[in-house]
């Protein structure tokens, strides 16, 4: 089953969207890799890819959250984040 | 202006100190030797805790990759028929799972590229920087009933788990939502496109 990344980081994400004038719905369709405690949504230009596995370099984040030990949210912007959400 | 009684109480509180340090050397040197008697006492209890706390370690990625722990027998095994860049070889599927993977990338510090098909799994061995498994080799594993189940990062934090371009492009080769990438250490990121 696959698992919903997106769901522990979903309200702050929302709300730092909110306050920040960007649309938390384009964060939906980016790409992501996280686990409960960290999420990184992704760019990436699928025409300059095909190396596969021979390619090592992270693609870019256009955001990151970070989950502390006292629950709350760190929350890093991209430098292209209004680029990629606004 | 100092008195001579004030002369006097301070040299009084001098010997005191004096004393009182040369108590808490004695109870020192007194505490020390107990312990040291405590140590030969228990050798053997001590030698057994300590082979078998190693023992316990064998195999655990962060284990391996911070204290230089050992693979354990299967770990071994497996690194054993991929002995080089581009090795591959094919286990059951309980034989080997991501978790081992990550040790044997704490202890080689390469990549490790994990394909699972029924009951068998496909490991293929990197080197330190990436895995030769090219867009065009992941569309043949997908042509031959391969699912994608991971690989490995060498690194011991989250920012090297994080996925290039190139790791969503074989998620959509394989048709597949998500994949996991495992650094040396045991811990993981799930991706998903």
């Amino acid at each position: 089953m696959n698992k919903d990344l997106l769901a522990p980081f979903r309200a702050p994400l929302i709300k730092y969207c909110k306050d920040e004038g960007l649309e938390f719905e384009k964060i939906v369709s980016l790409p992501k890799c996280g686990n409960d405690n960290a999420l990184f949504v992704q760019y990436y230009d699928s025409e300059k890819c095909g190396k596969g596995l021979l390619n090592n370099k992270p693609a870019e984040v256009v955001i990151q959250v970070e989950k502390r030990p006292n629950g709350e949210f760190d929350i890093l912007p991209g430098k292209n984040i209004r680029k990629y959400l606004g | 202006m100092q008195t001579a009684g004030s002369r006097s109480s301070r040299t009084t509180a001098g010997s005191q100190d004096a004393h009182s340090k040369k108590e808490y050397k004695t109870y020192r040197e007194n505490r020390i030797a107990r312990a040291e008697e405590i140590v030969r006492e228990n050798a053997e209890k001590i030698k057994r805790i300590t082979i078998s706390a190693r023992n316990n370690a064998a195999g655990r990625p962060s284990a391996i990759y911070m204290t230089g722990a050992k693979l354990n027998k299967q770990q071994m095994r497996i690194i054993s028929k991929l002995p080089k860049y581009d090795s591959q070889y094919i286990f059951k599927k309980a034989e080997v799972s991501m978790k081992d993977l990550s040790a044997l990338t704490a202890e080689t510090g390469d990549e490790f590229a994990m394909f699972t098909r029924g009951g068998e799994r496909l490991i293929i061995r990197g080197d330190n920087k990436s895995v030769n498994v090219t867009i065009k080799k992941a569309k043949e594993l997908k042509k031959e009933g391969y699912k994608w189940s991971g690989h490995t990062h060498p690194g011991n934090d989250f920012y090297c788990l994080q996925a290039s371009g190139d790791d969503y492009e074989i998620l959509r080769v394989f048709s597949q939502k998500q994949s996991v990438t495992y650094n040396s250490i045991g811990q993981y990121l799930t991706y998903s496109l």
